[in-house]
């Protein structure tokens, strides 16, 4: 275990602290702690690649975590809520996850300021809860990091009933200015006009339905690719230096249905990215689960897929007219390729087992089938001999408190 | 369906306890109550089911529960939420750390849920079919009339 991750637990050993000291102060009625963790440890079959930051030899760095939550009530209506993380994952920063002020101006609204999770699909803002899924690994073509998955702004929420149906509909708008992660890079990204719908309903208490949509203008600062297209520019191949970058807007349309019974549950759920920037793919993934409960063990199986929808490289450098235009065109090919998204398909059959009313087990082993490409595979040492499928092993612990 | 029902016999039988087989019937039973001041008002299951797991409703009651490990919860978990105390606990983890919903509040015995129901105007509550029931209080749902 590294010492950055003993200088992070340390840090939140001593929000803790200051937390559980000012408990002292504050009548314990207005200051709740709360929390959640998880200790994961995993492998892939194949030394040729990596995945989700997984290699060939086990790992507990990958997604293991610690969080506490402290939401301290300043009036009945109006609570500050905090949320400090510490993560072994070095490429996820530890620190202030969530922290927003929500105030309920009346029985059936909620509205909230501050520092939030974007809530992009049904699991996006707890993502870090292993202990409300039944995954180890939620659906990667879904839930990869590859989105940012915090912003500042501001949300509302309304809740309704009508007859059988109770359901909520929330509209929030925020900027992000952070890192985004491919693989093991991180890139300086800008979000701004984050607009979002969410529609959440309920039927006879058991079915949920959500559906929701996003939009927003994006600049990811691809650092060593900007300068080639910089570089390309400057020789007045604008399409090409165009194709570079990673600037436009997206939209996500999100749609999901989940059943829940005493011995079985089912859930399937859908997104697709479209975005107008050729280095951005549109991209469209889904998956389908279903478990089976054996109280305490709930056995659940998964196929999720995602399909890309890669664009054409620009074509205006020229070929065969010198040996300098034909280097930069071959230059452009390379740098383009590797850009590019590739479709991924796995099945996953996963165990959880549930000790108590705040700690799971949970094992799982997912087959995916893909090629290389930036929000999958990423070959290790430039090895040449992946046969596109690869089997996870995940063990986990879960708990809550 | 018959393979769902065996589940369920199987479930109920391994939540409840097989200890509890020997009590009487009226403990695997339980009746919701509510401080509502008016004896004609009925709930039905999905109007339980929302209020207990925050869900809107068009009836405004302040749910209170009691904790986990208790019989009459794990008989209000089976027969009227339909989840187990595990998936409900997997909820409110995700609305909780998602902010936006919070569980029941939760009071450690019968007495105490009766005493606090009793106490405060607009709260619903579930209790067993065999617990004494002040005179102030609805009962707006029972298992046993199923």
């Amino acid at each position: 275990m590294s010492s950055t991750f003993r200088n992070r637990v340390s840090g939140a050993t001593l929000c803790a602290g200051l937390l559980a000291s000012s408990t002292a102060l504050a009548s314990s009625e207005k200051l709740e702690i709360s929390g959640f963790g998880r200790i994961v440890a995993g492998f892939i079959d194949d030394p040729s690649v990596s995945f989700e930051g997984y290699e060939n030899e086990v790992s507990f760095n990958e997604q293991t975590l610690l969080a506490l939550q402290a939401d301290y009530h300043l009036l009945d209506n109006l609570m500050i809520t905090s949320q400090v993380l510490a993560h072994t994952n070095s490429e996820r920063d530890s620190g202030v996850e969530w922290f927003y002020a929500s105030y309920v101006p009346h029985n059936n609204w909620l509205i909230k300021g501050g520092r939030m999770r974007t809530p992009f699909y049904y699991y996006s803002d707890v993502i870090d809860v292993g202990f409300a899924y039944p995954w180890i690994s939620p659906p990667q073509q879904l839930y990869s990091a590859f989105l940012f998955n915090q912003y500042d702004g501001a949300s509302v929420i309304h809740n309704f009933a009508l007859g059988n149906i109770s359901g909520s509909v929330e509209g929030y708008y925020g900027s992000f200015q952070g890192d985004t992660q491919f693989q093991d890079r991180r890139y300086a990204t800008d979000i701004d006009g984050l607009t979002g719908v969410v529609f959440n309903g309920v039927y006879n208490a058991n079915l949920r339905f959500r559906a929701s949509y996003t939009t927003a203008d994006f600049r990811v600062n691809l650092a060593e690719i900007s300068a080639f297209a910089d570089q390309l520019r400057s020789f007045g191949f604008v399409e090409s230096a165009n194709s570079l970058t990673m600037e436009g807007t997206f939209d996500i349309y999100q749609v999901g249905l989940s059943l829940d019974e005493l011995d079985y549950n089912l859930a399937w759920e859908w997104m697709e990215i479209q975005s107008d920037t050729v280095l951005a793919p549109n991209i469209e993934s889904y998956y389908i689960q279903g478990g089976l409960v054996f109280h305490p063990f709930t056995v659940h199986l998964t196929y999720a897929d995602m399909a890309t929808n890669p664009q054409a490289p620009a074509s205006d450098i020229p070929l065969g007219l010198s040996p300098d235009l034909d280097q930069l065109y071959y230059g452009y090919q390379t740098v383009f390729a590797r850009t590019q998204a590739a479709d991924l398909e796995s099945v996953t059959l996963g165990v959880r087992w549930d000790v108590g009313v705040s700690v799971a087990f949970k094992a799982e082993v997912t087959h995916y089938r893909g090629a290389l490409g930036i929000s999958t595979f990423e070959a290790v040492d430039d090895r040449t001999d992946f046969d596109e499928s690869v089997n996870l092993y995940q063990l986990g612990m879960e708990f809550v408190f | 369906m018959r393979r769902t029902n065996f589940l369920r016999h199987l479930l109920m039988t391994s939540l409840l306890g097989f200890s509890a087989l020997h009590c009487q019937a009226q403990e695997h039973d339980i009746v919701v109550v509510a401080n509502v001041g008016n004896t004609a008002v009925k709930l039905n299951k999905i109007d339980i089911r929302n209020l207990f797991m925050g869900n809107a409703s068009d009836v405004v009651l302040e749910p209170v529960s009691l904790p986990p490990q208790t019989l009459a919860r794990a008989v209000f978990n089976t027969k009227i939420i339909g989840l187990t105390e595990s998936r409900i606990q997997s909820y409110w983890s995700q609305m909780r750390f998602s902010g936006r919903s919070r569980p029941p509040r939760e009071v450690a015995t019968v007495d105490e849920l009766i005493s606090y129901v009793s106490s405060h105007k607009d709260t619903v509550a579930f209790v067993p079919a065999n617990a004494v029931i002040p005179p102030h209080l609805t009962v707006v749902y029972s298992t046993s009339s199923l």
